[in-house]
């Protein structure tokens, strides 16, 4: 279950709120990527990363997201990938 | 955690609460292929478009809109958790097979689109192999890459690019439907046309910021288009 839900300005403000908060409590990022930067967060214990690269920059087909989310065996898995 | 609100986004938070809305696979393969290529890419007669435009009715509400994070975070929680219950509303419906509240205003937002595209049409041209609509509306419409269905020539084709004044701030916008891939840059265009205050992306580009312009000047832009050619 998602507790949190947050929107960040950018990928800073994003790791800003994470070192913050402790945000490591069964976290999921989605869709957190900011122009070319995306959020990988994989590497903080705890925060959990599921990134959604699949805007015409990353080549990937449409219905990817869904596909790869699925994919997830809940919200606690590392999915991270580059743009 | 995320950097905007949209369906797809909204898709990622439903699949990872387990939400059984997600079993809709017509509706999340449409909400990714608009995320992908862009809503005129979906087929017009395809039932689902009504689903989804009932979520964008909902969404254009500026009390159900995320505000714009220009800085630091925003809490979202609260706000994602009624888009989600919308998005179960509208799935909910679908799955009933019913035409209720939620399918009619889906039905109402696409008739205003449809009637914004047939008021700010004017003309399909043709540079070299491009088709591009030149529009005129006091609204953002250069979205709007099919000619209108009343049309005699060419309804409901798919056009290459759109070249639009906004009465309302006196802009002129270039988009390229497919968002500029094997097309001349639409920012190179418009400085062509309009010199270097003129700016923007591959895909969309739109005239220096403040200045204002009238119709006569979209033929500006296919001149450009044809010197980029």
């Amino acid at each position: 279950m998602l507790k949190s839900i947050i929107i960040a300005a950018d990928k800073a403000a994003a790791m800003k709120y994470i070192e913050d908060t402790n945000f490591t409590d069964s976290s999921a990022a989605v869709e957190a990527e900011w122009g070319t930067e995306a959020l990988e967060v994989s590497d903080h214990d705890g925060v959990v990363a599921a990134f959604n690269h699949h805007g015409p920059r990353s080549g990937n087909p449409p219905g990817l997201p869904a596909q790869l989310l699925r994919s997830l065996p809940g919200a606690h898995c590392a999915q991270p990938s580059g743009s | 955690m995320l950097s905007h609100l949209d369906l797809d986004a909204l898709g990622g938070v439903m699949t990872l609460m387990g939400h059984t809305a997600m079993q809709d696979i017509a509706f999340w393969t449409a909400a990714g292929k608009v995320d992908v290529e862009g809503p005129h890419r979906l087929d017009p007669t395809d039932p689902v478009r009504v689903s989804l435009a009932a979520y964008w009715a909902w969404a254009a509400d500026p009390a159900n809109r995320a505000p714009r994070v220009t800085a630091g975070t925003f809490d979202a929680t609260t706000l994602v958790k009624r888009h989600v219950g919308l998005i179960a509303d509208i799935i909910g419906e679908r799955r009933s097979g019913g035409k209720g509240s939620l399918h009619k205003a889906g039905a109402a937002f696409l008739a205003d689109e449809e009637l914004k595209n047939w008021a700010s049409f004017r003309d399909l041209e043709q540079v070299g192999s491009l088709k591009l609509a030149t529009r005129v509306s006091s609204s953002f419409v250069s979205h709007l890459y099919r000619v209108p269905v009343d049309e005699e020539l060419n309804a409901g084709l798919l056009v290459d690019g759109v070249i639009a004044l906004n009465t309302t701030t006196g802009a002129i916008t270039l988009s390229w439907e497919n968002g500029g891939v094997n097309r001349p840059s639409a920012e190179k265009v418009m400085q062509a046309a309009f010199g270097s205050q003129a700016g923007g992306r591959e895909g969309i580009a739109g005239t220096p910021r403040g200045a204002t312009f009238v119709e006569d000047d979209l033929e500006k832009v296919l001149s450009a288009i044809a010197s980029c050619l």
